[in-house]
């Protein structure tokens, strides 16, 4: 790599004791503004998505509306289509300074959160117990994707002493547990009004549903660009923006008209025959989550070795190829037919639709991925703490190699906790595999 | 022998004499993981409902090249290592369910990578209370009716559900009668020994361990276990199969008079209540129990069921005990403590267990400070 091309990975301080009895929505806020108010004019609307999340959470606590936290696998049209606007409790435990979460995750420990949980819940509980959430009047959770979660609900639940709905989750794809979780749906807008106090209006809950149907329609768009080589999406970036559009406000009209914005671009990228910075010589999947602490990982990859990342199972790949938004175009949908559609939705979400489930969910995912967005190797960060998705790892790996002569590396990491495994640690594992695959892959080409 | 004594040898080993007899006899057997499986339909079949331990795995390595170590509680994978070992060699039929996140994928590795003549799932609902969750299970319970039927040639008819439920709830009854010496000053039995009794009772067929239990009742009422103690202890959460927390509690001078937990109380408290249907009276009965962890609306219950436990067995302090990176006993504990004062009585902070590799020293010295606390009250 040429002295120019240095990759400089994120310096965090975690040696400095932080006060967690902050405003910390507020102080995310704050410094997410700074950061990327610094980056280069013309990218800044990639990052809207976290202004956006942010700022609703502070319009929800102005406007003293009802807080009705969710998890990622409850979509948020559900609240929005009720007329209010969702609080995203998990989302700020993902967005705030990395140091904070690592502070926030450790605080949680003291108060006999078990060490094991998904280190996301575990910051996010943290948060809690330091006071830096608003207290909920609703709680919607679903079981899936995993126990993680909803035992997380159960935590909070007790905590804050609110009742919560939760949305049982069925281990199959049938029919029949489509309608199992659409019924539970129904029954949770009659919680919703009853806990915020107004009925449903059918208007707002059709435009909530049509925009994240819209939403999604994007994102399959986007999704079908990367598989033009070179891949005309820059992933460092985008990757993380997508999660917080799609998971903390799909249904609103913000991430419609940013989705609009990102495909304009990628499609002017793909007409100009545009790649990331680098000439794109291997195509990376990363099969489960990624590490959300540092893009500069991404960018070492396509740096060193040409290796751009174009499957993300945890961000972009969300709903396809099961989850198709055909639907009529005059959109005079019933609530029950409103139902249906988000039932569907929330058990293709991802991480859910591939671990809620038998594992052959999982394995048959990662093979369509990989045949359909010609990847030469695949990438499981394998997220300590998540039970479920790791013990597919070992499977999915023998299956790719297999079926499409794809290799795959597994390594422990904790997606957003670089104390476990550094950005530094994580190119390490990286390094040997990438250059395996680029060596396999040179002498493939003779 | 005594009723004690062939009680042990039951609990001590996986292929015990009540499986070995069975099987001589040519008689099929069904192994399921979790309370949640009633063993009423296996039974009904006429099969030998046999819960899964991982009782006595001679290592984890060959199931950690699926079940990752990194996070898959030892349970889980002592189970399918002992599939790979061929220990479960007896089982005709396995019943699987989503009882956690770790159990469910152990099920799916023992089909697809050991394979069983017989596999069947149950997607149990997470929740007791509703409607659809009770739809959704009496209609999961009917497919696994359906489907022994169909692969044993065996009619489960309405008739025999009945005598199983009868038989099963004669099970229940004869447990909470002995569990109800632990309300006596001197109780009869040690905990840690109804702990075997409990192990046994889920791999003997219930004709024989009814029998066992009736003769055990009459050895032992009469006799006192241990009239000096230190501390009347329950212990909430999952021990499991294993003994040795108990073990260790008892041999330090406390004596286990209660619990809440799967391989304990929660197995047997609440009998299959027949309302119409014998199927539809099972569903509601066992989604209703008293509810483990995994159900997601339970919480209140269990925080109840301990307080009304902490009041009759007149107990002292209460051990927190899960096994490692199990996270809904984990989430459950949090819960607890902050129930603390509710429950009136010391609850430790939670204990972690490293199953089948107990860290003896460790957990002495944690359950050693814990009487303390308890004495110096
Ligand atoms: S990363 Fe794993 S443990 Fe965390 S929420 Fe997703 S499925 Fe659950
Ligand atoms: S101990 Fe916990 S993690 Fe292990 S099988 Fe039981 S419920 Fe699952």
């Amino acid at each position: 790599m040429p002295e120019k091309d240095k990759i400089r990975f994120r310096e965090f301080d975690f040696s400095t004791k932080l006060d967690l009895n902050i405003d910390i929505l507020h102080h995310t806020e704050r410094i997410v503004k700074g950061l990327i108010s610094q980056r280069d004019p013309s990218i800044q609307w990639v990052f809207q998505p976290y202004v956006d999340a942010l700022e609703e959470m502070s319009e929800a606590i102005r406007e003293e509306q009802p807080i009705v936290y969710h998890n990622f696998t409850v979509l948020p049209e559900l609240i929005y289509g009720m007329g209010i606007i969702p609080y995203h409790h998990e989302m700020l435990a993902f967005i705030c300074p990395t140091e904070y979460f690592a502070a926030y995750k450790d605080l949680s420990f003291t108060h006999n959160t078990p060490e094991h949980l998904c280190s996301l819940l575990s910051g996010t509980l943290g948060i809690a117990l330091s006071d830096g959430l608003s207290k909920p009047d609703a709680m919607i959770y679903a079981s899936h994707p995993c126990d993680s979660g909803v035992a997380t609900c159960q935590a909070l639940a007790e905590y804050y002493g609110v009742e919560p709905f939760i949305i049982d989750s069925p281990y199959d794809d049938s029919r029949e547990a489509h309608d199992y979780v659409t019924r539970q749906i129904k029954e949770c807008v009659t919680y919703l009004e009853d806990k915020i106090g107004k009925k449903v209006d059918m208007n707002v809950m059709r435009e909530a549903v049509r925009r994240s149907d819209r939403a999604h329609e994007l994102l399959y768009y986007i999704n079908e660009m990367k598989k033009k080589t070179p891949c005309p999406i820059p992933s460092s970036i985008i990757l993380r923006s997508v999660s917080v559009a799609m998971w903390g406000m799909v249904g609103s009209q913000e991430t419609v008209a940013w989705l609009e914005r990102f495909l304009e671009d990628a499609k002017e990228r793909a007409e100009r025959g545009m790649g990331g910075r680098y000439e794109e010589k291997l195509r990376i999947a990363w099969i489960y989550t990624f590490p959300t602490f540092d893009p500069a990982i991404f960018e070492w990859m396509e740096a060193r070795f040409g290796a751009t990342s174009v499957i993300f199972q945890g961000a972009e790949h969300m709903y396809w190829p099961t989850y198709k938004p055909l639907r009529r175009p005059c959109y005079d949908y019933s609530l029950d037919e409103l139902c249906a559609i988000m039932a569907d939705k929330s058990l293709n979400t991802p991480m859910a639709r591939q671990a809620r489930g038998h594992f052959d969910y999982f394995i048959k995912d990662v093979v369509h991925w990989c045949r359909e967005w010609k990847i030469d190797a695949a990438i499981f960060s394998g997220h300590i703490q998540c039970k479920s998705n790791w013990s597919s790892a070992q499977l999915a790996k023998e299956v790719l190699m297999d079926e499409l002569g794809i290799p795959t590396l597994i390594y422990e990491t904790d997606i957003f906790d670089p104390r476990v495994t550094s950005a530094e640690k994580t190119v390490a594992y990286m390094e040997p595999f990438l250059e395996m695959v680029a060596e396999k892959k040179l002498f493939e080409a003779f | 022998m005594t009723a004690l004594e062939e009680i042990f040898e039951l609990s001590s080993s996986n292929r015990n004499s009540a499986v070995k007899a069975w099987k001589e006899n040519g008689g099929k057997m069904v192994g399921y993981w979790c309370s949640y499986i009633p063993c009423e339909l296996i039974h009904a079949a006429g099969l030998f409902p046999y819960k899964v331990k991982g009782l006595n795995a001679n290592g984890t390595s060959r199931a950690e090249v699926y079940l990752t170590p990194v996070c898959t509680c030892k349970w889980s994978r002592s189970i399918v290592q002992l599939a790979y070992d061929a220990e479960y060699g007896f089982l005709d039929g396995l019943v699987g369910m989503n009882q956690c996140d770790h159990s469910r994928r152990a099920h799916e590795f023992w089909v697809r990578k050991i394979g069983v003549p017989f596999d069947h799932f149950v997607a149990v609902p997470h929740k007791m209370e509703t409607e659809a969750a009770l739809e959704w299970y009496t209609k999961g319970l009917l497919d696994l009716k359906n489907h022994l039927e169909d692969h044993f040639h065996a009619p489960i008819t309405s008739d025999a559900l009945i005598r199983s439920i009868d038989l099963f709830n004669e099970n229940r009854l004869l447990l909470k009668e002995l569990q109800a010496c632990m309300k006596d000053k001197d109780p009869c039995i040690r905990g840690s020994d109804l702990h075997k009794v409990i192990i046994a009772g889920v791999s003997t067929p219930p004709e024989r361990y009814n029998n066992l239990l009736k003769r055990l009742l009459k050895e032992i009422k009469e006799r006192k276990s241990t009239t000096d103690y230190r501390a009347r202890i329950m212990i909430c959460g999952w021990c499991g199969d294993d003994t040795t927390l108990r073990t260790i509690l008892e041999d330090l001078g406390a004596l286990v008079v209660a619990d809440n937990s799967c391989f304990g109380t929660r197995d047997y408290w609440d009998l299959v209540e027949v309302e119409g249907d014998p199927l539809d009276s099972i569903a509601r009965s066992y989604l209703n129990r008293t509810p483990c962890p995994r159900m997601m609306d339970g919480f209140a219950r269990r925080l109840a069921f301990t307080k009304e436990m902490v009041e009759q067995f007149a107990v002292d302090g209460i051990i927190l005990s899960r096994i490692q990176f199990c996270d809904l006993h984990g989430i459950d504990e949090f819960n607890f403590k902050l129930r603390e004062n509710f429950l009136g009585v010391p609850v430790s902070s939670p204990l972690i267990q490293e199953y089948g590799s107990q860290d003896i020293g460790r957990l002495k010295t944690r359950c050693e400070a814990f009487i303390e606390q308890i004495e110096k009250r």
